[in-house]
Protein backbone atom coordinates (compact mmCIF):
# COMPACT_ATOMS: atom_id res chain seq x y z
CA UNK A 1 0.00 0.00 0.00
CA UNK A 2 2.65 2.45 1.06
CA UNK A 3 4.87 1.53 -1.88
CA UNK A 4 2.08 2.08 -4.40
CA UNK A 5 1.19 5.52 -3.08
CA UNK A 6 4.84 6.48 -3.20
CA UNK A 7 5.08 5.15 -6.75
CA UNK A 8 2.03 7.05 -7.94
CA UNK A 9 3.28 10.20 -6.22
CA UNK A 10 6.57 9.94 -8.12
CA UNK A 11 4.63 9.27 -11.31
CA UNK A 12 2.51 12.37 -10.70
CA UNK A 13 5.54 14.56 -10.04
CA UNK A 14 7.23 13.24 -13.17
CA UNK A 15 4.20 13.95 -15.35
CA UNK A 16 3.84 17.44 -13.88
CA UNK A 17 7.52 18.03 -14.63
CA UNK A 18 7.17 16.82 -18.21
CA UNK A 19 4.18 19.07 -18.78
CA UNK A 20 5.95 22.05 -17.21
CA UNK A 21 9.06 21.57 -19.37
CA UNK A 22 6.94 21.16 -22.49
CA UNK A 23 4.92 24.31 -21.75
CA UNK A 24 8.08 26.34 -21.11
CA UNK A 25 9.67 25.21 -24.38
CA UNK A 26 6.48 25.44 -26.42
CA UNK A 27 5.33 28.82 -25.13
CA UNK A 28 7.54 30.96 -27.42
CA UNK A 29 6.16 29.03 -30.40
CA UNK A 30 2.60 29.47 -29.18
CA UNK A 31 3.31 33.17 -28.75
CA UNK A 32 4.71 33.38 -32.28
CA UNK A 33 1.59 31.84 -33.82
CA UNK A 34 -0.71 33.79 -31.49
CA UNK A 35 0.89 37.11 -32.38
CA UNK A 36 0.58 36.35 -36.08
CA UNK A 37 -3.22 36.09 -35.62
CA UNK A 38 -3.58 39.40 -33.81
CA UNK A 39 -4.59 42.82 -35.00
CA UNK A 40 -2.12 45.64 -34.58
CA UNK A 41 -4.06 46.90 -31.56
CA UNK A 42 -3.97 43.47 -29.94
CA UNK A 43 -0.23 43.11 -30.62
CA UNK A 44 0.45 46.24 -28.59
CA UNK A 45 -2.16 45.60 -25.93
CA UNK A 46 -1.14 46.06 -22.31
CA UNK A 47 -1.25 43.69 -20.53
CA UNK A 48 -0.46 41.24 -23.40
CA UNK A 49 -3.56 39.37 -24.55
CA UNK A 50 -3.18 35.63 -24.04
CA UNK A 51 -6.68 34.94 -25.39
CA UNK A 52 -8.25 36.89 -28.27
CA UNK A 53 -10.32 36.48 -31.43
CA UNK A 54 -7.96 35.66 -34.30
CA UNK A 55 -7.65 37.48 -37.60
CA UNK A 56 -5.88 36.39 -40.78
CA UNK A 57 -5.17 39.93 -41.94
CA UNK A 58 -1.41 39.60 -41.32
CA UNK A 59 -1.26 36.43 -43.40
CA UNK A 60 -3.10 38.09 -46.28
CA UNK A 61 -0.61 40.93 -46.21
CA UNK A 62 2.39 38.60 -46.18
CA UNK A 63 0.99 36.38 -48.92
CA UNK A 64 0.62 39.42 -51.17
CA UNK A 65 4.12 40.72 -50.42
CA UNK A 66 7.60 40.23 -51.83
CA UNK A 67 8.30 37.72 -49.08
CA UNK A 68 6.59 34.92 -51.03
CA UNK A 69 9.19 35.36 -53.77
CA UNK A 70 11.94 34.96 -51.18
CA UNK A 71 10.24 31.87 -49.85
CA UNK A 72 10.05 30.45 -53.36
CA UNK A 73 13.78 31.12 -53.83
CA UNK A 74 14.56 29.32 -50.58
CA UNK A 75 12.59 26.22 -51.49
CA UNK A 76 13.96 26.16 -55.03
CA UNK A 77 17.56 26.50 -53.87
CA UNK A 78 17.09 23.97 -51.06
CA UNK A 79 15.42 21.43 -53.37
CA UNK A 80 18.03 21.69 -56.12
CA UNK A 81 20.95 21.56 -53.70
CA UNK A 82 19.41 18.57 -51.93
CA UNK A 83 18.81 16.63 -55.16
CA UNK A 84 22.36 17.32 -56.36
CA UNK A 85 23.89 16.44 -52.98
CA UNK A 86 21.92 13.25 -52.54
CA UNK A 87 22.73 12.16 -56.09
CA UNK A 88 26.49 12.42 -55.84
CA UNK A 89 26.83 12.16 -52.05
CA UNK A 90 25.10 8.80 -51.76
CA UNK A 91 27.37 7.39 -54.48
CA UNK A 92 30.40 8.36 -52.43
CA UNK A 93 28.78 7.10 -49.24
CA UNK A 94 28.25 3.72 -50.91
CA UNK A 95 31.88 3.77 -51.96
CA UNK A 96 33.08 4.45 -48.43
CA UNK A 97 30.82 1.69 -47.15
CA UNK A 98 31.59 -1.05 -49.70
CA UNK A 99 34.57 -0.07 -51.85
CA UNK A 100 37.04 1.63 -49.51
CA UNK A 101 40.05 3.28 -51.08
CA UNK A 102 43.49 4.12 -49.71
CA UNK A 103 43.08 6.60 -46.89
CA UNK A 104 39.29 6.24 -46.80
CA UNK A 105 39.10 7.06 -43.12
CA UNK A 106 41.08 10.26 -43.46
CA UNK A 107 39.06 11.38 -46.46
CA UNK A 108 35.87 10.64 -44.55
CA UNK A 109 37.01 12.76 -41.61
CA UNK A 110 38.01 15.55 -43.94
CA UNK A 111 34.52 15.46 -45.47
CA UNK A 112 32.92 15.48 -42.03
CA UNK A 113 35.01 18.41 -40.87
CA UNK A 114 33.90 20.42 -43.91
CA UNK A 115 30.36 20.24 -42.67
CA UNK A 116 31.31 21.59 -39.27
CA UNK A 117 33.61 24.35 -40.50
CA UNK A 118 32.29 27.89 -39.92
CA UNK A 119 30.67 28.99 -43.20
CA UNK A 120 32.37 32.39 -42.88
CA UNK A 121 35.74 30.68 -43.51
CA UNK A 122 34.65 29.28 -46.87
CA UNK A 123 32.31 32.00 -48.03
CA UNK A 124 34.89 34.80 -48.14
CA UNK A 125 37.15 33.36 -50.86
CA UNK A 126 34.10 32.06 -52.73
CA UNK A 127 32.65 35.56 -52.67
CA UNK A 128 35.77 36.91 -54.36
CA UNK A 129 35.71 34.09 -56.92
CA UNK A 130 31.99 34.35 -57.65
CA UNK A 131 32.33 38.09 -58.00
CA UNK A 132 34.94 37.57 -60.71
CA UNK A 133 32.68 35.00 -62.41
CA UNK A 134 29.61 37.31 -62.15
CA UNK A 135 27.80 34.70 -60.08
CA UNK A 136 26.90 36.93 -57.13
CA UNK A 137 23.20 37.13 -56.37
CA UNK A 138 22.39 34.02 -58.42
CA UNK A 139 20.57 30.88 -57.34
CA UNK A 140 23.47 28.83 -58.69
CA UNK A 141 25.98 30.41 -56.32
CA UNK A 142 23.89 29.49 -53.29
CA UNK A 143 23.13 26.00 -54.59
CA UNK A 144 26.87 25.37 -55.05
CA UNK A 145 27.86 26.58 -51.57
CA UNK A 146 25.03 24.80 -49.78
CA UNK A 147 25.97 21.63 -51.61
CA UNK A 148 29.37 21.63 -49.88
CA UNK A 149 27.62 21.23 -46.54
CA UNK A 150 24.85 18.98 -47.87
CA UNK A 151 27.19 16.59 -49.69
CA UNK A 152 29.43 16.21 -46.68
CA UNK A 153 26.33 15.62 -44.53
CA UNK A 154 24.92 13.10 -47.03
CA UNK A 155 28.17 11.15 -47.27
CA UNK A 156 28.46 10.86 -43.52
CA UNK A 157 24.83 9.97 -42.83
CA UNK A 158 24.26 7.66 -45.80
CA UNK A 159 27.45 5.72 -45.09
CA UNK A 160 25.82 4.75 -41.78
CA UNK A 161 22.68 3.57 -43.54
CA UNK A 162 24.65 1.60 -46.16
CA UNK A 163 26.72 -0.01 -43.42
CA UNK A 164 23.52 -1.43 -41.96
CA UNK A 165 22.60 -3.30 -45.16
CA UNK A 166 23.74 -6.92 -44.77
CA UNK A 167 26.51 -7.79 -47.21
CA UNK A 168 24.95 -11.11 -48.29
CA UNK A 169 22.05 -9.25 -49.90
CA UNK A 170 24.50 -7.79 -52.37
CA UNK A 171 26.49 -10.96 -52.75
CA UNK A 172 23.43 -12.97 -53.74
CA UNK A 173 22.41 -10.22 -56.17
CA UNK A 174 25.88 -10.45 -57.73
CA UNK A 175 25.42 -14.19 -58.05
CA UNK A 176 22.15 -13.51 -59.85
CA UNK A 177 24.19 -11.72 -62.48
CA UNK A 178 23.70 -8.10 -61.43
CA UNK A 179 26.58 -5.78 -62.18
CA UNK A 180 27.93 -3.79 -59.20
CA UNK A 181 26.19 -0.55 -60.17
CA UNK A 182 22.95 -2.43 -60.80
CA UNK A 183 23.27 -3.89 -57.32
CA UNK A 184 23.55 -0.35 -56.03
CA UNK A 185 20.54 1.03 -57.89
CA UNK A 186 18.23 -1.96 -57.92
CA UNK A 187 19.00 -3.72 -54.65
CA UNK A 188 20.73 -1.47 -52.11
CA UNK A 189 19.07 1.89 -52.78
CA UNK A 190 15.53 0.57 -52.30
CA UNK A 191 16.64 -0.95 -48.99
CA UNK A 192 17.96 2.35 -47.65
CA UNK A 193 15.05 4.42 -48.93
CA UNK A 194 13.94 5.52 -45.43
CA UNK A 195 17.49 6.70 -44.71
CA UNK A 196 17.62 8.45 -48.06
CA UNK A 197 14.37 10.29 -47.34
CA UNK A 198 15.54 11.30 -43.85
CA UNK A 199 18.86 12.55 -45.24
CA UNK A 200 17.08 14.57 -47.92
CA UNK A 201 14.76 16.15 -45.35
CA UNK A 202 17.71 17.12 -43.15
CA UNK A 203 19.44 18.69 -46.15
CA UNK A 204 16.27 20.61 -46.99
CA UNK A 205 15.85 21.93 -43.45
CA UNK A 206 19.49 22.89 -43.07
CA UNK A 207 19.47 24.76 -46.35
CA UNK A 208 16.18 26.52 -45.68
CA UNK A 209 17.29 27.91 -42.32
CA UNK A 210 20.72 29.18 -43.42
CA UNK A 211 21.20 32.93 -43.16
CA UNK A 212 24.82 34.13 -43.20
CA UNK A 213 25.85 32.75 -46.60
CA UNK A 214 22.63 33.98 -48.20
CA UNK A 215 23.05 37.40 -46.60
CA UNK A 216 26.54 37.72 -48.06
CA UNK A 217 25.87 36.35 -51.53
CA UNK A 218 22.45 37.74 -52.40
CA UNK A 219 21.21 41.20 -53.03
CA UNK A 220 17.99 41.34 -55.08
CA UNK A 221 17.43 38.38 -57.34
CA UNK A 222 18.24 35.30 -55.29
CA UNK A 223 17.22 36.63 -51.86
CA UNK A 224 16.10 33.78 -49.62
CA UNK A 225 13.42 33.67 -46.94
CA UNK A 226 15.84 34.23 -44.06
CA UNK A 227 17.40 37.28 -45.72
CA UNK A 228 13.93 38.51 -46.63
CA UNK A 229 12.83 38.14 -43.03
CA UNK A 230 15.85 40.08 -41.84
CA UNK A 231 14.62 42.94 -44.03
CA UNK A 232 11.49 43.11 -41.92
CA UNK A 233 13.71 44.79 -39.37
CA UNK A 234 13.42 47.91 -41.48
CA UNK A 235 9.67 47.79 -40.93
CA UNK A 236 10.47 48.25 -37.26
CA UNK A 237 7.75 46.90 -35.05
CA UNK A 238 5.22 45.36 -37.43
CA UNK A 239 5.23 42.26 -35.24
CA UNK A 240 1.95 40.92 -36.65
CA UNK A 241 3.38 40.75 -40.16
CA UNK A 242 6.78 39.56 -39.01
CA UNK A 243 5.32 36.69 -37.02
CA UNK A 244 2.91 35.78 -39.85
CA UNK A 245 5.84 35.57 -42.26
CA UNK A 246 7.77 33.54 -39.71
CA UNK A 247 4.81 31.19 -39.24
CA UNK A 248 4.44 30.58 -42.99
CA UNK A 249 8.18 29.94 -43.17
CA UNK A 250 8.53 27.56 -40.22
CA UNK A 251 5.36 25.52 -40.65
CA UNK A 252 6.87 23.31 -43.38
CA UNK A 253 10.05 23.02 -41.31
CA UNK A 254 8.08 21.80 -38.30
CA UNK A 255 6.31 19.24 -40.49
CA UNK A 256 9.66 18.08 -41.90
CA UNK A 257 11.00 17.77 -38.35
CA UNK A 258 8.09 15.56 -37.34
CA UNK A 259 8.87 13.31 -40.31
CA UNK A 260 12.47 12.77 -39.19
CA UNK A 261 11.81 12.70 -35.45
CA UNK A 262 13.28 9.23 -35.05
CA UNK A 263 16.45 10.14 -36.92
CA UNK A 264 17.18 13.39 -35.05
CA UNK A 265 20.18 12.02 -33.18
CA UNK A 266 21.74 10.64 -36.31
CA UNK A 267 21.14 13.84 -38.17
CA UNK A 268 22.04 16.37 -35.52
CA UNK A 269 24.88 14.58 -33.74
CA UNK A 270 26.58 13.01 -36.77
CA UNK A 271 25.31 9.59 -35.82
CA UNK A 272 27.77 9.96 -32.99
CA UNK A 273 25.72 8.40 -30.25
CA UNK A 274 24.09 5.13 -31.05
CA UNK B 1 42.59 -8.96 -63.79
CA UNK B 2 39.39 -7.96 -65.55
CA UNK B 3 37.52 -7.85 -62.26
CA UNK B 4 40.26 -5.60 -60.89
CA UNK B 5 39.81 -3.10 -63.64
CA UNK B 6 36.05 -3.20 -63.22
CA UNK B 7 36.41 -2.53 -59.50
CA UNK B 8 38.57 0.47 -60.26
CA UNK B 9 35.89 1.73 -62.64
CA UNK B 10 33.25 1.44 -59.93
CA UNK B 11 35.39 3.36 -57.49
CA UNK B 12 35.88 6.15 -60.00
CA UNK B 13 32.14 6.46 -60.55
CA UNK B 14 31.37 6.38 -56.84
CA UNK B 15 34.06 8.71 -55.52
CA UNK B 16 34.99 11.08 -58.30
CA UNK B 17 31.94 13.39 -58.44
CA UNK B 18 32.00 14.08 -54.71
CA UNK B 19 35.76 14.45 -54.43
CA UNK B 20 36.05 16.75 -57.43
CA UNK B 21 33.20 18.92 -56.20
CA UNK B 22 34.48 19.19 -52.65
CA UNK B 23 38.06 19.89 -53.70
CA UNK B 24 36.94 22.57 -56.15
CA UNK B 25 34.53 24.16 -53.71
CA UNK B 26 36.47 23.91 -50.46
CA UNK B 27 40.19 23.11 -50.71
CA UNK B 28 40.74 25.42 -53.63
CA UNK B 29 38.92 28.39 -52.01
CA UNK B 30 40.67 27.82 -48.70
CA UNK B 31 44.06 27.93 -50.40
CA UNK B 32 42.96 31.01 -52.33
CA UNK B 33 41.95 32.53 -49.03
CA UNK B 34 45.45 31.97 -47.56
CA UNK B 35 46.81 33.74 -50.63
CA UNK B 36 44.46 36.72 -50.16
CA UNK B 37 45.34 36.90 -46.48
CA UNK B 38 48.91 37.94 -47.35
CA UNK B 39 47.77 41.04 -49.21
CA UNK B 40 46.52 44.41 -48.19
CA UNK B 41 43.40 44.10 -50.28
CA UNK B 42 40.20 46.07 -50.21
CA UNK B 43 37.70 44.50 -52.59
CA UNK B 44 37.85 46.10 -56.04
CA UNK B 45 41.23 47.75 -55.46
CA UNK B 46 44.68 46.44 -56.23
CA UNK B 47 46.57 44.07 -53.94
CA UNK B 48 49.75 44.89 -51.98
CA UNK B 49 51.76 42.03 -50.54
CA UNK B 50 52.22 42.55 -46.81
CA UNK B 51 53.23 39.10 -45.56
CA UNK B 52 51.69 38.37 -42.21
CA UNK B 53 50.53 41.98 -41.82
CA UNK B 54 46.84 41.08 -41.82
CA UNK B 55 47.33 38.47 -39.12
CA UNK B 56 49.16 41.07 -37.05
CA UNK B 57 46.40 43.58 -37.67
CA UNK B 58 43.76 41.06 -36.50
CA UNK B 59 45.70 40.05 -33.40
CA UNK B 60 46.34 43.66 -32.36
CA UNK B 61 42.72 44.71 -33.02
CA UNK B 62 40.91 45.14 -29.70
CA UNK B 63 37.60 44.43 -31.50
CA UNK B 64 38.87 40.94 -32.33
CA UNK B 65 39.67 40.20 -28.70
CA UNK B 66 36.35 41.64 -27.60
CA UNK B 67 34.53 39.43 -30.14
CA UNK B 68 36.49 36.40 -28.98
CA UNK B 69 35.66 37.21 -25.36
CA UNK B 70 31.91 37.62 -26.06
CA UNK B 71 31.85 34.34 -27.99
CA UNK B 72 33.60 32.55 -25.14
CA UNK B 73 31.29 34.16 -22.59
CA UNK B 74 28.22 32.92 -24.47
CA UNK B 75 29.71 29.42 -24.60
CA UNK B 76 30.82 29.38 -20.96
CA UNK B 77 27.48 30.69 -19.70
CA UNK B 78 25.13 28.75 -21.96
CA UNK B 79 26.69 25.31 -22.39
CA UNK B 80 26.93 24.26 -18.70
CA UNK B 81 23.31 25.34 -18.13
CA UNK B 82 22.23 23.46 -21.25
CA UNK B 83 24.04 20.36 -20.01
CA UNK B 84 22.54 20.62 -16.53
CA UNK B 85 18.95 21.21 -17.65
CA UNK B 86 19.46 18.76 -20.50
CA UNK B 87 20.33 15.96 -18.05
CA UNK B 88 17.31 16.80 -15.87
CA UNK B 89 15.01 16.73 -18.91
CA UNK B 90 16.52 13.44 -20.06
CA UNK B 91 15.76 11.81 -16.69
CA UNK B 92 12.30 13.33 -16.64
CA UNK B 93 11.44 12.07 -20.12
CA UNK B 94 13.08 8.67 -19.62
CA UNK B 95 9.73 6.88 -19.47
CA UNK B 96 7.22 5.44 -21.87
CA UNK B 97 3.80 6.69 -22.90
CA UNK B 98 2.17 8.30 -25.88
CA UNK B 99 1.79 11.67 -24.17
CA UNK B 100 5.48 11.64 -23.28
CA UNK B 101 6.35 10.96 -26.95
CA UNK B 102 4.29 13.95 -28.05
CA UNK B 103 5.90 16.21 -25.43
CA UNK B 104 9.36 15.00 -26.47
CA UNK B 105 8.55 15.83 -30.08
CA UNK B 106 7.38 19.31 -29.14
CA UNK B 107 10.50 20.24 -27.18
CA UNK B 108 12.73 19.02 -30.03
CA UNK B 109 11.26 21.53 -32.48
CA UNK B 110 13.25 24.66 -31.46
CA UNK B 111 16.64 23.27 -32.52
CA UNK B 112 15.37 22.69 -36.07
CA UNK B 113 14.01 26.19 -36.61
CA UNK B 114 15.80 28.99 -38.47
CA UNK B 115 17.92 30.78 -35.83
CA UNK B 116 17.06 34.03 -37.56
CA UNK B 117 13.33 33.51 -36.95
CA UNK B 118 14.08 32.53 -33.37
CA UNK B 119 15.94 35.81 -32.96
CA UNK B 120 12.91 37.69 -34.26
CA UNK B 121 10.24 36.34 -32.01
CA UNK B 122 12.44 36.44 -28.94
CA UNK B 123 13.20 40.05 -29.73
CA UNK B 124 9.47 40.70 -29.64
CA UNK B 125 9.15 38.81 -26.37
CA UNK B 126 12.03 40.80 -24.87
CA UNK B 127 10.46 44.13 -25.90
CA UNK B 128 10.71 46.56 -22.99
CA UNK B 129 7.11 47.80 -23.12
CA UNK B 130 5.05 45.20 -24.96
CA UNK B 131 7.17 42.12 -24.35
CA UNK B 132 5.67 39.11 -22.62
CA UNK B 133 8.88 38.48 -20.67
CA UNK B 134 8.76 41.77 -18.81
CA UNK B 135 5.04 41.15 -18.29
CA UNK B 136 5.72 37.79 -16.62
CA UNK B 137 8.56 39.30 -14.59
CA UNK B 138 6.11 41.97 -13.50
CA UNK B 139 3.59 39.35 -12.43
CA UNK B 140 6.25 37.48 -10.47
CA UNK B 141 7.69 40.53 -8.74
CA UNK B 142 4.36 42.21 -8.09
CA UNK B 143 5.13 45.50 -9.78
CA UNK B 144 5.40 46.28 -13.51
CA UNK B 145 8.85 45.77 -15.04
CA UNK B 146 10.16 47.85 -17.94
CA UNK B 147 13.55 46.22 -18.33
CA UNK B 148 15.32 47.46 -21.43
CA UNK B 149 17.16 44.25 -22.33
CA UNK B 150 19.30 45.48 -25.17
CA UNK B 151 20.74 48.74 -23.87
CA UNK B 152 22.82 47.13 -21.12
CA UNK B 153 25.71 44.85 -22.05
CA UNK B 154 25.12 42.38 -19.31
CA UNK B 155 21.39 42.10 -19.93
CA UNK B 156 21.96 41.81 -23.68
CA UNK B 157 24.38 38.96 -23.04
CA UNK B 158 21.89 37.28 -20.71
CA UNK B 159 19.19 37.60 -23.36
CA UNK B 160 21.43 35.94 -25.96
CA UNK B 161 22.30 33.16 -23.51
CA UNK B 162 18.63 32.60 -22.60
CA UNK B 163 17.68 32.21 -26.26
CA UNK B 164 20.62 29.85 -26.79
CA UNK B 165 19.45 27.77 -23.83
CA UNK B 166 15.92 27.60 -25.21
CA UNK B 167 17.25 26.65 -28.62
CA UNK B 168 19.83 24.04 -27.66
CA UNK B 169 18.98 22.46 -24.29
CA UNK B 170 16.66 19.98 -26.08
CA UNK B 171 19.62 18.92 -28.22
CA UNK B 172 21.68 18.07 -25.14
CA UNK B 173 18.63 16.35 -23.63
CA UNK B 174 18.20 14.31 -26.81
CA UNK B 175 21.76 12.98 -26.59
CA UNK B 176 21.47 12.35 -22.86
CA UNK B 177 18.20 10.41 -23.41
CA UNK B 178 19.99 8.20 -25.92
CA UNK B 179 22.67 7.58 -23.29
CA UNK B 180 20.09 6.60 -20.69
CA UNK B 181 18.32 4.28 -23.11
CA UNK B 182 21.58 2.45 -23.70
CA UNK B 183 21.61 1.24 -20.07
CA UNK B 184 20.79 -2.49 -20.03
CA UNK B 185 17.63 -3.20 -17.99
CA UNK B 186 19.37 -5.76 -15.74
CA UNK B 187 22.05 -3.21 -14.74
CA UNK B 188 19.29 -0.82 -13.81
CA UNK B 189 17.50 -3.47 -11.74
CA UNK B 190 20.56 -4.47 -9.70
CA UNK B 191 21.22 -0.92 -8.71
CA UNK B 192 17.59 -0.30 -7.88
CA UNK B 193 17.68 -3.24 -5.45
CA UNK B 194 20.76 -1.92 -3.67
CA UNK B 195 19.42 0.99 -1.74
CA UNK B 196 22.14 3.34 -2.89
CA UNK B 197 21.93 7.07 -2.37
CA UNK B 198 20.75 9.20 -5.28
CA UNK B 199 24.19 10.69 -5.89
CA UNK B 200 25.96 7.35 -5.71
CA UNK B 201 23.43 5.84 -8.09
CA UNK B 202 23.92 8.75 -10.50
CA UNK B 203 27.70 8.40 -10.39
CA UNK B 204 28.02 4.66 -10.65
CA UNK B 205 25.03 3.75 -12.82
CA UNK B 206 24.12 6.69 -15.01
CA UNK B 207 27.27 8.74 -15.41
CA UNK B 208 29.24 6.08 -17.31
CA UNK B 209 26.46 5.99 -19.90
CA UNK B 210 26.08 9.78 -20.00
CA UNK B 211 29.73 10.70 -20.24
CA UNK B 212 30.14 9.97 -23.93
CA UNK B 213 26.93 11.61 -25.24
CA UNK B 214 27.52 14.65 -23.05
CA UNK B 215 31.10 15.00 -24.28
CA UNK B 216 29.82 14.89 -27.85
CA UNK B 217 27.10 17.41 -27.01
CA UNK B 218 29.55 19.82 -25.38
CA UNK B 219 31.97 19.60 -28.31
CA UNK B 220 29.26 20.12 -30.91
CA UNK B 221 27.81 23.03 -28.95
CA UNK B 222 31.28 24.62 -28.66
CA UNK B 223 31.90 24.31 -32.39
CA UNK B 224 28.45 25.75 -33.07
CA UNK B 225 28.96 28.69 -30.73
CA UNK B 226 31.98 29.75 -32.82
CA UNK B 227 29.50 30.16 -35.68
CA UNK B 228 26.83 32.01 -33.70
CA UNK B 229 25.56 34.87 -35.84
CA UNK B 230 21.87 34.88 -36.78
CA UNK B 231 20.30 35.17 -33.33
CA UNK B 232 22.70 37.89 -32.24
CA UNK B 233 22.34 39.74 -35.55
CA UNK B 234 18.61 40.13 -34.98
CA UNK B 235 18.44 40.26 -31.19
CA UNK B 236 21.13 42.82 -30.36
CA UNK B 237 22.65 43.65 -33.75
CA UNK B 238 25.98 43.43 -31.92
CA UNK B 239 24.93 46.22 -29.56
CA UNK B 240 24.87 48.09 -27.32
CA UNK B 241 27.75 49.73 -29.17
CA UNK B 242 29.83 46.78 -30.34
CA UNK B 243 29.69 44.98 -27.02
CA UNK B 244 27.96 41.80 -28.23
CA UNK B 245 29.69 41.39 -31.60
CA UNK B 246 30.59 37.70 -31.86
CA UNK B 247 33.55 36.23 -33.72
CA UNK B 248 31.61 35.36 -36.86
CA UNK B 249 29.83 38.71 -36.78
CA UNK B 250 33.17 40.51 -36.49
CA UNK B 251 34.52 38.62 -39.51
CA UNK B 252 31.33 39.43 -41.41
CA UNK B 253 31.70 43.14 -40.68
CA UNK B 254 35.39 43.27 -41.60
CA UNK B 255 34.78 41.36 -44.82
CA UNK B 256 31.40 42.59 -45.99
CA UNK B 257 30.71 45.93 -44.34
CA UNK B 258 34.19 47.43 -44.61
CA UNK B 259 35.38 45.11 -47.40
CA UNK B 260 38.86 44.65 -45.89
CA UNK B 261 39.10 41.42 -47.82
CA UNK B 262 42.70 40.64 -46.91
CA UNK B 263 42.15 41.12 -43.21
CA UNK B 264 38.89 39.18 -43.33
CA UNK B 265 40.69 36.27 -45.00
CA UNK B 266 43.28 36.23 -42.22
CA UNK B 267 40.49 36.40 -39.67
CA UNK B 268 38.48 33.61 -41.25
CA UNK B 269 41.62 31.45 -41.20
CA UNK B 270 42.08 32.14 -37.51
CA UNK B 271 38.43 31.14 -36.88
CA UNK B 272 38.86 28.07 -39.08
CA UNK B 273 41.95 26.97 -37.12
CA UNK B 274 40.16 27.27 -33.78
CA UNK B 275 37.27 25.23 -35.19
CA UNK B 276 39.51 22.61 -36.74
CA UNK B 277 41.10 22.12 -33.33
CA UNK B 278 37.72 21.43 -31.75
CA UNK B 279 36.51 19.37 -34.73
CA UNK B 280 39.62 17.17 -34.52
CA UNK B 281 38.96 16.48 -30.85
CA UNK B 282 35.31 15.66 -31.65
CA UNK B 283 36.26 13.28 -34.43
CA UNK B 284 38.86 11.57 -32.22
CA UNK B 285 36.20 11.07 -29.57
CA UNK B 286 33.69 9.73 -32.08
CA UNK B 287 36.08 7.34 -33.77
CA UNK B 288 37.52 6.01 -30.52
CA UNK B 289 33.99 5.10 -29.48
CA UNK B 290 33.13 3.40 -32.76
CA UNK B 291 36.25 1.23 -32.76
CA UNK B 292 36.06 0.41 -29.04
Amino acid sequence: MKVTTKRSLIFGIRMAGIILVTVVFAFPLYWLFATSLKTRVQVFALPPKLVFSPTFANYLQVINSWFMGNLFNSFLIAALSTIFSIAIGSLAAYGFSRYPIKGSDNILFWILSLRMLPPIAIVLPLYVLFRALHLLDTHLALILIYSIFNISFTVWLMKGFFDEVPKDVEESAMLDGYRPLQVFYKVVLPLVRPGLVATAIFCLIQTLIEFLVALILTNRVAVTATVGMAKFQVLGVEWGQITAAAAIFILPIIIFTIFVRNQLIRGMALGGVR
Amino acid sequence: MKADRRERGIRLILYLPTLIFLILMSIFPLIFSIYISFFNYTLGQHMDFIGFGNYGSVLTDSSFWSALRITLEIAVLAIPIEVFIGILIAFLFNTRGKGVEVCRMIILIPMMLPPLVIGFFWKYMFDATFGIINYFLGLLSGNPQIISWFTDVRLALIAIVLVDIWEWTPFVALLAMAGLQAIPPNVRETVRLEKASWWLRFRTLYLPYLRFPLLVAILIRSIDTLKIFDVVYILTGGGPGEETVTLTMFAYRVGFNYFYTGKAAALSWIIALISVGLITILIRVLSRKSTA
